[in-house]
Formats: C-alpha cells, structure tokens, sequence
C-alpha cells in the first residue's frame, strides 16, 4: 500500500510537470501490469499525442502567421499596384479610358480625356462614344473595334473624333483589353495628334512649294547656260585661231565651268523631281540590280577598284530610284578610294527582323565623323573640288530616295581609312520568304 | 542473415527471437511479445520485419498477444497501424492486465489501424473472430 502512495506520488509530481508543459520525463511502468501501470501507460500515451499535437498546432500557427504575412504583403503591393496605376492613369498626358466591351461603355476617363474631348466625367461613365457624337467615322470605328475583339489589342490607330464643341480632333488609339470579376474591357490611350497633323499639312506644302521653285529655278537657269556653252563652242570653232595661248586657256576654263553647272543644274532637277514621283514599288532582284549598276559605271567612269558583292537579299521598292542610290554610292565609294594604292568596295546587305540593310563600303578617304550629319544636306561636301570631283547632291537624292521607301541612310568612317554607307529597305512578307533561303 | 532465412524456410513451424515468437496455427499466425518488452520504432520494425518473412508473401489473419509489452511509444504505434500491417488480413490483439488492456485500447482509438482490429482478453474468442477473416 505504501509502494502504491509513493507510485501515485511521482504519477502525480510528473503530471504537474506536464501542466508546465515539460514533457521531458515518461511515467514508470512496473512489471505489474496493474491498474496504476494502465493509468501510467494511458497518461504516457496521452502525453505523447498532446506533445505531438502542441508541435502540430504550433507549426499550424507558424504558417498561418507566415501565411497571413504573405496576405498582408500581396493586399500592399496590390495597394501600392493600384496607387500606381490611379496616379499614372490621372497624371497621364494622354487621354485614357477604360470601356466595357460588351456594350462600349465608358467605366472610367481621366482627366486629360475629359479635356481632350470637352464632356464631362459624368457625361461619359456609363455612355458610349457613339452616343456622344464622338464619332466621325463609323466604318474606321468598326475596323478598330472588329480588330480588338479579334486580336484582344490595336496599335497607334488614326482616327478622327468630334469634340463636345462640334470641332474635330485627329487621335492616336492604342488598345489592350484586360478582365475583370470575369468581364473583359479595353483600356484606351489616347493621343491628340491633330497639332502633329495640322504641322504635317503645312510642311507638306511648304515642301511642295520648295521643290516647285527650286524645280523652275533648275529649268529655268538652263537656258542661259546653254547660250554660254553654246557660244563658247561657237568661239571654239570659229575663232580659235585668233587666240592666244591664254585665251584658248580661259574660253576652255568658261566652257568647264558651265558643263560643271550644267551637272549641277541635273542633279538639282533629279532632286527636285524626287518630291513629285510617286513610288511604283516591284519586287527587286539585287543582285541583277547591282550587276546593271557596275556594267553602266564601267562604262561611264574609268576605275581600278576591286569590287566585291554578296550575294543580297531581295527587297521592295522603286526600281529606277533604288537603281539610282546604288549608282550614287557605288560611285561615291569609287571616286573617294580613288587615290588608294588597291582600291576596294564592298557591297553586301544582312536581314533583320523588320528591314534589310544594305552596305556600301570604301577603303578610301574617309572623314572624320563628327561631319557625319552635314553628309546627307544638299550641297554639302567633307572635301574640296580639287580633291575629289561633285556637286553635293547624290547623298541628299539617297536620302530622299530611301526615306520616301520608309526605310534609313546613315555612315560610319573614319579619315583615311574608308567609310561604309548603310541604308534600310523595310521588309515585308514577300521578302522575307525570297530572302531566307538567298541569305 | 542468410542462413537464418534459409534454417526459418526449414523449420517453418516457428520463429523466435529476442523480442517476438511467431507461428501459424490454425491458419492464423500467433505473435507474442517477450516480456517487459518496450515498444520504439526499432523493436517495431524488426517484430514487422519477422512476422512479414515468416508469412512468405501471403495474408493472414493475426493474433497478437500483448502479454508481455510494457510500453510502446508514438512512432511505434504509428508504424504498427499502417505499414506494420502488411499481409494482415484482420489483426486480435489479446490483453492479460489492465495495463495490456490499457495499451491496446490506446493503440486502437488514438492509430486506428487500417485493417479489422478488435482487443479481446479471451484468447478462444479471439481465435473464433478471427477465422471468419480466414
């Protein structure tokens, strides 16, 4: 009786360890295997799951803390996500809406919107554009809106919308559609493009006018020149031997000049002419291109040079101008590697994603690149007539030529080492497929 | 190790080892703890272990006389209830003391085995419950 005191005893000592949570000691077991050694094995046992249970639960809490942190986290940066786009979407200098699709109501327009089309903000939520009077073109409206639903976005589209006073504004249209609680809409952001469009027009005519008077002052100075020539020839003829030795020298240096002028005066007019023409693109073949270019050089300009070619990639374009900016850089790389000892032009052309490049390149004078951007004004030269021959206008017809194609002229040189002329022919369809298998 | 599997395969009829007997008997296999026997994850796996090659890949019905047992901690009793239940068609575990009955029941309501388990401290009874899991 008295073991069994001193056994409940310490059954009772390690409980009140238990409460305390210290689970470090089991309580003894005899050989007995009687009542109190079942209520030792029941209360080890019983242990052992709460031990088991209070690491689980304070596991539990561990990630629901992590958890709840992780909440809190994303609810700031979705906060924070929202400020951003709440600031931008109200700061923004374009206009920007955000429009149910189904229906092409407005849910929200920022200010410069409110500005740019003079309604107010309760005037447009839950309206539609047509409904305003906003459009001027519904057929245009109808192709952006069939492309949004089609492709979900549409890029820098033009439009024309009247504002709430009746007068028109030209806008620039950029769509992506988001979903949200399951509806999709269209964010809009819109440009006012009609201050762009207006400064368009009227260089559009101030060029048109430029190219009209330098076109009849070109004709125009070719009559007289052609009287100096022609009587510079007659004197030639008739009364040469009434000359002198100096004489003859200044009637030969009158009839240079004017042939010079009469180059210039063609030049001119090819520039001018450039303005006028409308681009009759065709599929062209390089290769053949340059072949035609070379044969008619030859036949025209005595060179030494060597010249490699690639084999280039096809392009688009205008085959009588394109043929001409070949001929006027091809030429350009022969006339300035004229005075090296083994003269070299590379012509070759590498395609990118959305144009191909073409290269004319020279081991030839050179120039010094910070001249780089006078290179491709009208009259503009890097040397002097003495040393190299020119009237100042081929780089300026190039960069017309290749800017009216949508594509670009630059060069890169360096003085007495050569300089390399690029140019960019966009691409399309057509010429990627010829020109992947040629590359 | 070899040997033992190849003496076990010879006798058949019984195994014997520090912890546990093993012997089939009616179509139903005895097991019985030596005695004072603590229970831990390591015992557990080696009476498994015996019970599992003694078997020789087929189930039977059980009788698992918990005598001698005096302990037998949480992983053992949780590795008993599932994995330690392999070729075990219905499972008797047979009490002698309050402390055995004790054991068992815990075994039985805190791991609730996943085979057809029920203590009983009549070993006739037991065999009877278990032979219609033959």
């Amino acid at each position: 009786m008295l073991q069994d005191d001193k056994r409940i005893n310490t059954i009772l000592e390690i409980l009140l360890e238990y409460t305390q949570k210290d689970f470090s000691r089991s309580i003894p077991v005899s050989e007995k295997g009687d009542d109190l050694d079942a209520l030792s094995a029941g209360l080890n046992t019983m242990a052992e799951e709460l031990q088991a249970f209070m690491a689980a639960s304070k596991k539990q809490e561990e990630q629901v803390v992590e958890r709840t942190a992780q909440l809190e986290n994303n609810i700031r940066q979705l906060k924070e996500s929202e400020e951003k786009f709440q600031k931008a979407f109200q700061a923004s200098a374009a206009g920007i809406t955000i429009t149910r699709i189904s229906d092409a109501t407005y849910l929200d327009v920022n200010d410069t919107f409110i500005k740019m089309t003079g309604f107010s903000k309760e005037e447009l939520i839950n309206h539609t554009s047509a409904e305003l009077g906003m459009i001027v073109n519904i057929k245009k409206r109808e192709e952006l809106l069939k492309q949004v639903r089609q492709k979900g976005w549409a890029k820098n589209f033009e439009m024309t919308v009247r504002h709430k006073s009746g007068s028109l504004l030209d806008i620039l249209s950029s769509i992506e559609t988001i979903v949200l609680n399951g509806e999709k809409y269209a964010i809009n952001i819109i440009f006012d493009i009609s201050g762009r469009k207006k400064a368009e027009a009227q260089l559009e005519t101030v060029n048109k006018e430029l190219e009209a008077f330098s076109y009849s002052v070109s004709h125009d100075l070719r009559a007289p020149l052609r009287a100096v020539d022609g009587y510079a020839k007659m004197l030639e003829d008739d009364y040469a031997g009434l000359f002198d030795e100096e004489g003859k020298r200044l009637l030969g240096i009158i009839q240079y000049n004017a042939k010079k002028m009469s180059h210039l005066i063609d030049d001119l007019l090819a520039f001018s002419r450039l303005g006028k023409k409308a681009l009759q693109k065709t599929k062209l073949d390089m290769n053949e291109l340059i072949e035609g270019v070379l044969i008619d050089l030859g036949k025209t300009t005595r060179h030494k040079a060597q010249i490699k070619i690639d084999r280039l990639h096809p392009a688009e374009g205008d085959y009588g101008l394109i043929n001409q900016v070949l001929v006027n850089l091809v030429s350009n790389g022969i006339k300035y590697s004229s005075k090296k000892k083994e003269p070299l032009v590379e012509i070759s052309s590498e395609a990118k994603k959305e144009e191909i490049i073409y290269s004319v390149k020279d081991n030839g004078e050179g120039f010094n690149m910070k001249y780089a951007d006078k290179l491709f004004g009208v009259f503009q030269r890097l040397h002097t007539p003495e040393e190299f021959e020119g009237t100042g206008v081929g780089l300026a017809i190039v960069q017309r030529i290749i800017s009216k194609h949508g594509g670009k002229v630059w060069a890169e040189a360096e003085p007495g080492k050569g300089a390399t002329f690029s140019f960019t022919l966009p691409i399309n369809q057509i010429t990627i497929k010829n020109g992947k298998h040629r590359s | 190790m070899e040997q033992q599997t190849l003496v076990r395969k010879q006798l058949k009829r019984r195994v014997d080892t520090p912890y546990i007997s093993i012997w089939k008997e009616e179509g139903i296999i005895n097991c019985v703890f030596t005695d004072n026997l603590i229970i831990n994850i390591e015992t557990a796996q080696h009476c498994v272990n015996e019970r599992v090659l003694f078997s020789e890949g087929q189930a039977y019905p059980c009788l698992i006389n918990l005598r001698g047992v005096k302990s037998m901690n949480r992983d053992a009793r949780e590795y008993l209830a599932t994995e330690g239940t392999h070729l075990i068609k219905a499972g008797a575990f047979l009490t002698s003391s309050a402390l055995t009955k004790m054991l068992g029941n815990m075994f039985l309501a805190i791991n609730k085995p996943n085979i057809p388990s029920r203590l009983f401290s009549n070993r006739a009874t037991a065999i009877a419950w278990l032979k219609k899991h033959q």
